[in-house]
Parts: structure tokens; sequence; C-alpha cells
């Protein structure tokens, strides 16, 4: 009986210590400040999202796309006339982010590459805050709705950035 | 053959012949292409029947409804936009009209209206004619007023609702997709017309709603184009693109995406701040400055002679810690954009949403 005890004391106390390590591997992958992300709340621990998060490799499909992003630099060199209505280089921009968006939608293999997007164009200060916005509100709405942890570093995303991208639709 | 001939006159036709008409109690010039008035009078119909279910909780006390459907939302419309001209229309010339002896509210001017040439035809997309009628008018004490289809127009309130639509609204690349009469390219013309309108309204300082300078710290800084109120034009334009994209039946994924974009630009322009910088970054700012200050101080006592030179960069420095002090005091009493006075001045008439529909389901019945 006592060896019964000890044996299942003993796999009880792996189990946890497993459990404890995979769950650590979601947080520290992708260098990101875990305990950022912890507190807001942006990891999941779905196995299933880990074999995904564990798959972002160096050839992200969308990775390139960054730097096409429109900066805080475009929109400084364009003229009154052109910024009373909102710029084409906005709009392009927001079409980037829905390409991108809708590819992942249609095929989940992209949403891990797609997050990753959202998530550096947020966190860039040298993109164009309304796209910033519209990057980091699209982290938000899909993390739940693909079951995809993209924690983010807080202290790159501006107050003006988190503002705006909560009263986005 | 015949019918080819037939048929390439007609559609020639349909694109470069245009007609003054009157759609909704709308007046379209002759100025515009007849295919754009096709599209402005479509997208008006689409507002006008639209069933709006999802509504953007700011948008009711924004527009000031009473209710929150098409005819209402329409009516907001019809109030401030009540003739359309086209791009090619000059508001110069013979088309310029003026009467003297018309008294003007005694209500002060916007100030930097007065350090400003031509602020409402900046844009070639959309622009409020009227609100730069009344206002010019104003500052020069003569009514100003366009003559339309032989018809004087006088401005004696912004809310006259002359509109000045240009082909930037239409052009492919400026739309939402390809389809210039899909849902999406809709909403987007639509959000520029309720941005429009808006400058029908206002009094006093803020009429015409008129833009300022975007602070220090954005993007945009020292250009026109953005507003210190809370329901100013940018903020009714985002409000209610979001409110009809909220709506939207066949936006696509990348639609939604570009529509919120937009909606993100305009909040954007919103901002009561001089700077967005952290209180950390300005103390930060304020130390490096003092300590260069310091420096020259030092250097100017010791070398008297030599002094000239730093003395200005002296000045320089000096004016810009006193930005930074000034923004580090803004920062520390923090103020929230203000929603304003709506009400427009000047004489205009108020039409009711009964009338506003009927001369819209007559149009839609002919």
């Amino acid at each position: 009986m006592k060896k019964i005890t000890i044996s299942l004391v003993f796999i009880l106390i792996s189990t946890l210590i497993f459990w404890n390590l995979k769950n650590r591997k979601i947080i520290t992958e992708d260098h990101v400040d875990s305990v950022g992300a912890v507190e807001t709340g942006l990891v999941n621990t779905n196995s299933d999202v880990t074999q995904q998060d564990s798959r972002e490799s160096d050839d992200n499909h969308f990775e390139g796309h960054l730097k096409s992003l429109p900066t805080i630099d475009d929109l400084k060199n364009l003229t009154e006339e052109e910024v009373h209505h909102t710029p084409e280089i906005i709009k392009d921009g927001g079409e980037l982010v829905g390409v991108i968006y809708d590819e992942a939608q249609k095929d989940p293999t992209k949403r891990v590459d797609a997050m990753n997007f959202f998530r550096k164009c947020a966190e860039d200060e040298k993109v164009a805050v309304p796209i910033r916005a519209v990057c980091l509100n699209r982290v938000y709405k899909l993390i739940p709705e693909w079951e995809a942890p993209v924690p983010l570093i807080d202290s790159k995303i501006s107050d003006e950035v988190l503002d705006l991208s909560m009263k986005l639709p | 053959m015949k019918k080819i001939i037939a048929s390439t006159l007609m559609l020639s036709l349909s694109f470069s012949a245009s007609a003054r008409e009157k759609f909704a109690g709308i007046y379209f010039d002759s100025s515009i292409p007849s295919f754009q008035i096709q599209i402005l009078k479509d997208d008006l119909s689409y507002l006008y029947k639209s069933s709006i279910k999802d509504i953007d909780t700011e948008l009711k006390p924004m527009m000031e409804l009473s209710k929150v459907d098409g005819a209402h939302v329409f009516n907001w419309v019809f109030n401030r936009v009540k003739y359309i001209i086209g791009e090619d229309y000059r508001v110069s010339g013979r088309n310029l009209v003026t009467k003297r002896g018309h008294q003007f509210p005694s209500t002060p001017l916007p100030p930097s209206i007065l350090n400003r040439t031509n602020q409402y035809r900046a844009t070639l997309i959309m622009s409020n004619t009227g609100a730069e009628l009344y206002l010019r008018g104003k500052m020069n004490k003569v009514l100003r007023g366009i003559r339309l289809d032989r018809t004087n127009v006088f401005a004696p309130s912004p809310r006259v609702g002359i509109l000045q639509v240009g082909e930037g609204l239409f052009l492919e690349r400026l739309l939402i997709n390809k389809n210039i009469e899909s849902e999406a390219n809709r909403i987007k013309r639509l959000g520029t017309l309720f941005h429009e309108a808006r400058h029908s309204d206002g009094n006093s300082e803020h009429i015409g709603f008129i833009h300022s300078k975007c602070p220090e710290g954005h993007a945009l800084s020292g250009l026109e184009a953005c507003e210190s109120y809370s329901n100013g034009a940018y903020s009714i334009e985002a409000t209610a693109t979001k409110t009809l994209l909220l709506n939207c039946r066949t936006c696509s994924n990348v639609d939604k995406t570009k529509l919120t974009a937009i909606i993100a630009d305009s909040l954007n322009r919103v901002t009561v701040r001089s700077h967005v910088k952290t209180e950390a970054q300005l103390l930060e700012e304020i130390a490096t400055f003092q300590r260069v200050i310091d420096f020259y101080i030092n250097l100017i006592a010791t070398n008297p002679q030599a002094s000239e030179p730093f003395k200005k960069e002296l000045e320089n420095l000096r004016a810009k810690i006193k930005v930074s002090e000034d923004q580090l005091a803004e920062l520390r009493s923090p103020i929230k954009p203000k929603k304003v006075d709506p009400k427009p001045e000047g004489t205009f008439e108020e039409v009711s949403v009964r009338t506003s529909s009927s001369l819209m389901n007559a149009s839609l019945n002919k």
C-alpha cells in the first residue's frame, strides 16, 4: 500500500512539473516579455496553439510586408491637401493588414505568422498610429477567435495606440 | 451596327453629359459628371434605406438624433447638404455673387481663419463651399453666394449646405475596392459626406467646425487636419462610418479592415494635447536642455568676448525648454475633447424628417 501511494505521489508530481514546463515554453517562446503577456491575459495554453506557436519560423509569410506599412515619416511628407481626408497611404496600409487577415482567416496555417505580423506592426513606433491601432485591434479580436497567443510588449504600445484600437469596430 | 453605335453613344453620353437635377430635394449642378451624380444619388438612397441595427453609442448624441434609422440619418445630412457642385465649378467671376447690407451675427470669428487663404477648397475629394462662403462673407461684411441655374444662392448661414465634389471621391485608387457601387465604397463616400456636412454646423469661434493645426508630436503636426472637439467633422465621419460598417452586409474582410483604417485615421485627428510625449520623456528632455543651458551660461560667463553665437543658441534652448515645460504642465492637468454647441449661426431653415423623407420617396418613386 505504501509503495502504491509513493508511486501515485511520484506520478502526480511528474505530471505537475511537465505541465508547468509546457506552459512556460508557450510564454517564453518568441522571446517576448512574458510578464506583460500574462498580465494582459494573452497567453493561451491550448495544446494545438502550442504546436502552431512553435511553428513560427524565420520564414514568416508576411514578414516582408512590414516594410510596406505607412510610417509616420511618410505622413510627414504629405501636403495639407493630401491629409484633409484620409490619405491614400493609410488606406493602402489598411488594405495590406486586411489582405493578411483575410489570407489567415481562410488558411489557418498562416495564423501564427499573421498574428506575429500584427504584433510587430502594433509595436513598431515608426508605423503610422492609425495602422498600429488597426493591427492592435486585430490582435485583441483574433486571439480568442483564432486561439493564437501573441504576447505583446506593453512598453511598446503607447496609450494613444491602445486607446485608439479600443474605439475601432 | 446601328445598335453598336447607339450603345456607344448612350454610354459616352452617360459618362460625359451632365444635367442639373434635384434628387431627394438636393440640387445636383450640371458641373458634376452624370456618372458621379448617379453614384451620389444611389449613395443617398442606400443611406435612406439602411436598416441600422448595430449602432455606435456615440452616434445618437453626437448627431443629436431622436432616433437612429435611415430616414433620420438622411434628414441629418439633408439639413446640411442642399446643393452639390462639381469640381469644375469655379467659385469666382460671374459665379460668385455678393449682396451688401446683410447683418451678420456679432459673434467672433475663429482666430485661425484670419490667416487662411482657402480652407474648404483644399481638397479635390469633397469640400464645404457653403461654410467657406459664409465665413468669407462674415469676415468682409458682405453676404456671399454663388450662381446656380440662373439663381443666386446666398450663404446667410454655414447651413446653406453647398458642397463641392471632386473626382477624388470616385477615383479607383482611393476606393475601398474596385466595384465603385459596392456597399463598402458607398460607406466610404458617405463617411466623407458626413464629414463635410458637419462643416455646415457650429457658431462663433467654432463656426463650421473648422479644423485646427495638428499638435506637436502628431504625425501631421502643423497641418490644419485635426480638431479639438469631440463632436466635430472627424468624429462624425468616424462614428457614422463605424455605424454603417457595423451594418454592412457585403463587406469583405479586406473592405472592413480598410474602412477600419479610415475610422482610426479620423479618430486620430481628434486631439487636445499639444504633444504625445510621456511625463518621463518630458522630464528627461527638460533635464537634458537644462544641462546644456547651464553649460552655455557658464561658457558665456567665462568667454564674454566670444559669446554672441552662444547667446543665440542659449535663446533657442530656452525656447525649447519652455515648450517642454508647457507640455508637462498640460500633461499634468488632463483635458478631454469638449463637445461644442453644433447649432449653426445665421438664418436657416430646419427641415423635418417627414419632409426630407417625402422628398426622398418622391425621387425614389419617379
